[in-house]
């Protein structure tokens, strides 16, 4: 039994390493080409307790102000309050605008596919350009006479990042309890398939020339 | 035919009175005191005194230690900014137990003794105490006969999370003297104490008997494994030390952070969705209760079981991807996964685990045993010493990288000794593989792969291929060790980012650590470092390649005596330069010696270096974190470097292996006793 597995693998040596190099290589080119997209959390002002109610009515907006850092934002959650009310075309509207005022995306969230409350994940249209300092204006249209409220706490000093939050264009004492949603490109199985290509090339230059077998098995 | 039925007879016959044997000697060696003084359990009930029970309680103040003042203070600090951020008033928290005396902060500390008088001559085989408290707490047991105290006292402690604890007496008394300390005073309220001397077959103890009176048959009976198929030997003795090891210490994490290792083993055991349950998490968390005696072991398996429920599992979330640093524990999470199939209980689940290790390393390191050359007793007793078998033993990478790094190694040597026959490109594939994948977890030992850039050109068709597949290797070599720098990017998003920026690297359970500022202060002083590299090498030579440091420590279990030293040195030098006939066939050149002599040096820097820049403060004069542990994988290299000719043996190889294997066999069986079986086990 292990003469037969010796004898396999020494015909079809060069055909298994040939296979590992090409399988290697294309792997590679397929992993650059179709990234995994990873969606990352990062909790921003998520504390318990302190907090409380901003109400949403109809012509009235909260803004808040924030900076992505160095990546695009994706989104961001916050917490939406539906009061007790019920919705039935009710909809959070929210805008994402740069620090020149230009429109970069926007975004809306039916309330009636919103728990009461709920920890919500609004993605932007446009998510690329949304970088850097950026206003993200929420407002409520709907035909009921309820409307939702937004969740903020007393914290002012947001880990790191610049944050405030304004109310009708007044800023208020505390922030959003918000996260932000960022998207990373990553290829997981890139360094694995170097490692792979690396070895079966290195490998490759220990298979014996046919030629050389031959004189060997012609001389034994 | 007529052989092979005698043998079995024979060995029927063995096995039969070993285990005849095992059971007299649990009986009248262990038991001797439930045959010969046998007595009814008395259960004192402290709830309700009466005259067998007597409680005093005194007070003492017991000043509180520097570091114990300032973690207080800090405390107070830290409950001000919190009100302050919370816009409320301070209150501070008014520790009752807390007084100052003379100036001096001191706690209140209620020493309990308990006195029970049993009335008659009973000889106590096991205390069990019953105490539903809130925090940890120690005690000592007194044996009185006559009004006189008979014999040492003995101490053991109650888990908070048991409330319950069972202690080995083993001793005469008509009265009993427990002592305690408690914060609170101590009022009896739910307290029981029994005593007890029943018969009882202690199973571990059981297979402990029958295992080490078997090995020892095995030893003396077989012959033809001990010279011809030694792996099948060393196949044997690892399960049966390993198996021990697992069973006696069970639950108990007393390896080098075993519960970071455990936890790793259990995340790669489930899919994108993992399943924390409560039990899981007290074990990565460190504080299930260690137990120390048979009794206890019991109740924590039960306490263990009963906050098993995966119904009410924390759920988190990982990548698909298994990540480099985990897959070395791949073969303790495929067990993992074959216990929850089989809904085995926690404890069995959890030894499975540590079962898988011990499995993959047996396995490799007989494959390493079986297709060496030469050198077979080399691996074989290595693999074998208390702490290389403890780390296959408990959840820990070391033994996935030992084995793997040496039978890499062996089928390097094999081509060296070999060195007209051209290199097979399915060797040359798994040499590469045993090298790679077990580096994966210490990277640092894959420069030991650039030994394969050593392999004669008579190995390779021409020299353009030759030069080719080292350049090859080396870059392979440059590849990984590149992940140490920057790890490779991982579908973890921002980790990549964090990992990336060296300039904060070091590792934060050392103050003043710096990757970056470490580099530079030994590039800035070169030969200051040497200077401290060379000293320390030379201090630790002995410990870390023949002492106990390396061969004889259990982590936290214990260390063996230093006469056990003297034994693996001797064990260790003796094979290495005493050669039988069979080995003595094989020739390796001075230049080879050299080449791993060398080899060796140059890793045990490396590693030297590593812990420098990664564990040590910046600047220091001093190298922080190396333990013998980390020299294992090259201490096997370094043996073949006292391969010679001159020192012969002239016994048979049967005989000569069999010498080394009882020396093994002894300290294992010691080992296993003294550190595993009687402190946890009894």
């Amino acid at each position: 039994m292990k003469d037969r597995i010796i004898g396999l693998l020494e015909s079809y040596g060069k055909l298994i390493v040939i296979s590992g190099i090409v399988i290697a290589a294309l792997g590679l080119a397929v992993s650059y080409v179709f990234p995994n997209t990873v969606i990352n959390t990062t909790d921003i002002n998520v504390i318990e307790g302190s907090e409380f109610s901003i109400p949403l009515p109809p012509n009235s907006f909260v803004e808040y102000q924030c900076n992505s850092g160095t990546k695009p934002l994706n989104g961001i959650q916050v917490w939406i309050s539906k009061q007790g009310a019920e919705f039935t075309d009710g909809k959070v509207i929210y805008e994402v605008y740069d620090s020149n005022g230009t429109l970069l995306g926007t975004g809306e969230q039916l309330l009636k596919d919103v728990d009461d409350p709920q920890y919500v994940y609004l993605p932007f249209t446009n998510m690329s350009e949304c970088n850097g300092v950026l206003t993200i204006k929420f407002y409520f249209t709907g035909s009921e006479n309820a409307y939702p409220a937004l969740i903020a706490n007393k914290e002012v000093e947001i880990k790191d990042e610049y944050a405030s939050t304004s109310v009708n264009g007044k800023r208020i004492e505390g922030n959003l309890k918000s996260s932000y949603i960022y998207f990373y490109h990553t290829y997981p199985l890139v360094f694995d398939l170097k490692v792979m290509l690396a070895i079966f090339v290195s490998v490759f230059f220990t298979l014996e020339s046919k030629k050389k077998q031959k004189v060997i098995k012609h001389y034994e | 035919m007529n052989r092979r039925n005698t043998n079995w007879k024979r060995n029927g016959i063995v096995v039969t009175a070993i285990i005849l044997i095992a059971f007299l000697i649990e009986c009248f060696g262990y038991n001797q005191s439930a045959i010969f003084h046998a007595n009814d359990s008395i259960t004192f009930d402290l709830s309700h005194q009466n005259d067998t029970i007597k409680i005093e309680n005194d007070e003492e103040l017991v000043p509180l230690t520097e570091d114990k003042i300032a973690e207080i203070e800090l405390q107070k600090q830290n409950d001000k900014i919190v009100a302050e951020l919370n816009n409320e008033e301070y209150v501070e928290q008014v520790d009752e137990s807390l007084v100052e005396q003379d100036g001096v902060l001191a706690r209140r500390v209620y020493q309990t003794t308990i006195t029970l008088d049993i009335g008659t001559d009973y000889y106590i085989k096991k205390l069990h105490v019953t105490y539903p408290t809130d925090s940890d707490l120690g005690y000592g047991i007194t044996r009185m006969l006559g009004g006189i105290q008979d014999g040492k006292s003995v101490y053991d402690s109650l888990n908070a999370r048991l409330g319950e604890s069972v202690t080995n007496v083993n001793g005469q008394a008509d009265q009993i003297i427990i002592s305690l300390s408690t914060s609170q005073e101590f009022t009896g309220k739910n307290v029981t104490v029994a005593i007890s001397n029943e018969f009882h077959i202690n199973y571990c103890r059981m297979l402990y008997l029958i295992g080490g009176m078997l090995a020892i048959a095995f030893l003396i009976l077989n012959k033809s494994l001990f010279s011809k198929r030694l792996e099948f030997a060393f196949i044997i003795l690892s399960l049966l030390f390993g198996s021990f090891m697992i069973l006696f210490d069970g639950t108990n994490e007393r390896s080098w952070d075993e519960q970071v290792h455990y936890e790793s083993a259990y995340r790669a055991s489930f899919g994108q969705m993992i399943q924390y349950t409560e039990a899981a998490i007290q074990m990565k968390g460190l504080v299930v209760p260690n137990y120390d005696s048979i009794e206890e072991k019991g109740i924590v398996a039960d306490y263990l079981q009963e906050r098993n429920d995966y119904s009410k599992a924390d759920l988190k979330y990982q990548q698909r991807f298994v990540l480099y640093n985990v897959r070395a524990y791949l073969p303790q999470s495929i067990m993992l996964v074959l216990a929850r199939i089989c809904d085995l209980p926690f404890s069995w689940a959890y030894m499975l685990g540590k079962f898988g290790n011990l499995l993959f390393y047996t396995l490799m390191m007989a494959l390493a045993i079986r297709i060496a050359k030469f050198g077979k007793i080399y691996i074989a007793a290595i693999g074998l010493l208390p702490t290389p078998l403890f780390l296959a033993s408990v959840y820990a990478y070391d033994a996935f990288i030992t084995a793997l790094v040496f039978l890499g190694f062996i089928l390097w040597l094999n081509e060296i000794i070999d060195k007209d026959k051209k290199i097979k490109w399915y060797i040359a594939l798994a040499m590469i593989l045993c090298f790679v994948v077990g580096t994966w977890s210490k990277t640092i030992y894959i420069v030991m792969m650039l030994l394969l850039c050593f392999l004669p050109k008579e190995k390779f068709d021409d020299k353009f291929k030759t030069a080719f597949f080292k350049v090859g290797i080396v870059a392979i070599v440059l590849m990984l060790l590149y992940t140490i720098k920057s790890p490779p990017i991982t579908a973890s998003s921002g980790y990549d980012a964090i990992q990336t920026n060296i300039q904060y690297f070091g590792d934060k359970r050392v103050a003043n650590t710096s990757f970056v500022g470490q580099i530079k202060y030994i590039f800035q002083n070169p030969l200051i470092y040497t200077k401290i590299l060379l000293r320390s090498l030379k201090n630790s030579a002995f410990d870390y390649l023949l002492g106990t440091s390396t061969w004889l420590l259990y982590a936290y279990l214990g260390r063996f005596p230093k006469i056990f030293a003297a034994l693996t040195s001797v064990l260790i030098l003796g094979i290495s330069l005493f050669q039988t006939e069979a080995d003595r066939k094989h020739i390796l050149e001075r230049k080879w010696k050299l080449l791993l002599a060398v080899m060796a040096f140059g890793v045990a820097c490396l590693v030297w270096t590593g812990l420098y820049i990664s564990y040590t403060g910046v600047g220091e004069n001093y190298i922080n974190g190396v333990q013998g542990r980390y020299y294992i994988p090259f201490i096997l290299p370094l043996m073949f470097v006292f391969k010679n000719n001159k020192f012969k043996v002239n016994i048979s190889t049967e005989m000569f292996h069999k010498i080394i294997f009882s020396i093994i066999i002894f300290i294992n069986l010691y080992g296993t006793y003294v550190y595993f079986l009687k402190p946890l086990c009894f």
